[in-house]
């Protein structure tokens, strides 16, 4: 097996989460996962690509919290850029993200990694809650998958 | 071929654990792969895992205790014949029940000496773990061999003694040990345990 990365993914066998039969319906994970890219323009300092993160953060923590729900699985993901990347991990919404690495120079594009999985809010309701935060928190264009 | 299937819930640690693990399996002269499993439809700590020179295979967009059974097994084949590892460390999703892994594996894959369960435990998060997913926490205690309550820096003594005997009333004969794997406490401990 060499050291680059193998991605399988099934046809049939790629199911949704919604068939987890070992995990209760009571407490059904909400899901998102997505990829977007992020336009910085004019170009942000790497302390300024973090506090925008942040800030998206603080955003979407409190939207979770608005929208009820009971339990954070994990917020985790990163910022990626030619001059480097920031990787962050969340799991509670009452305390402060981890955020690891950095970007050297000035960012004018990155891509946002990110992965959601959080109880007692409703999934269908998670792409605009991420993407409001994205927008009303960081403040920085984004394009997000259909 | 020896597998350890490093289970526990969203958050627990597990990543940070492995890496720890694969280093010790490493240093002491193993060759290791790794198998990463996210429910998402995008992976993150695949790529992190495979920053700290660990080959790794990674399984998205469900879970290989239920829905991706197929893709485990078929990866798990490849992976020996491919690669041919000493060890293979798998880190299944968050929601997965580890027994089910267990069973799958032993059955299916030939040339499979040894499976090892490692459940992570939050100590942090314990009590609200409890609450909303006390079905699925339980069912990756009951299929341990070991257990690490990690974050024991994050509770006082007394919050950590109270997990420590709720999660040893919950895990059967596993030996459980209390862990930091963000300061390091506990964790040689815990891979000689693992070893």
């Amino acid at each position: 097996m060499s050291g680059a990365g193998h991605e399988h993914r099934h046809g049939d066998d790629r199911h949704r989460h919604e068939h987890l039969s070992h995990v209760p319906d009571a407490a059904s994970p909400a899901v998102y996962a997505a990829r977007a890219g992020l336009l910085f323009d004019p170009p942000a300092r790497g302390d300024d690509v973090e506090q925008a993160l942040r800030r998206f953060l603080a955003a979407l923590s409190s939207a979770l919290s608005a929208a009820g729900c009971t339990l954070v699985g994990h917020i985790k993901g990163g910022v990626n850029g030619a001059g480097g990347g920031l990787a962050f991990h969340l799991t509670r919404l009452d305390a402060a993200p981890a955020i690891a690495g950095g970007h050297a120079g000035p960012v004018s594009d990155a891509e946002l990694t990110l992965n959601v999985i959080v109880f007692g809010v409703d999934e269908a309701r998670l792409p605009a809650l991420v993407q409001h935060a994205w927008a009303e928190g960081a403040g920085v264009a984004a394009s997000w998958p259909d | 071929m020896d597998a350890l299937c490093i289970a526990g819930f969203l958050g627990s640690g597990k990543t940070t654990i492995l890496l720890e693990a694969a280093r010790a399996l490493t240093d002491g002269g193993a060759r290791v792969a790794v198998i990463e499993n996210e429910i998402g439809e995008v992976g993150v700590d695949g790529g992190y895992v495979r920053e700290q020179g660990l080959p790794v295979r990674e399984l998205f967009g469900g879970c290989i205790c239920c829905t991706l059974q197929v893709g485990l097994v078929e990866t798990l084949r490849s992976v020996r014949d491919s690669y041919g590892p000493d060890w293979v460390v798998i880190e299944p999703t968050g929601l997965a029940a580890p027994g089910d892994i267990l069973g799958l594996v032993a059955d299916t894959i030939e040339g499979l000496d040894l499976v090892r369960v490692l459940t992570v435990v939050d100590a942090e998060r314990w009590s609200m773990l409890l609450e909303v997913v006390e079905p699925l926490i339980t069912s990756q205690l009951e299929s341990a061999d070991v257990v690490a309550v990690n974050k024991a820096d994050a509770v006082d003594d007394q919050q950590l003694a109270a997990v420590l005997a709720a999660v040893r009333r919950l895990s059967g004969d596993a030996l459980v040990l209390p862990v930091s794997a963000a300061t390091g406490a506990g964790m040689p401990a815990l891979l000689r345990a693992m070893s």
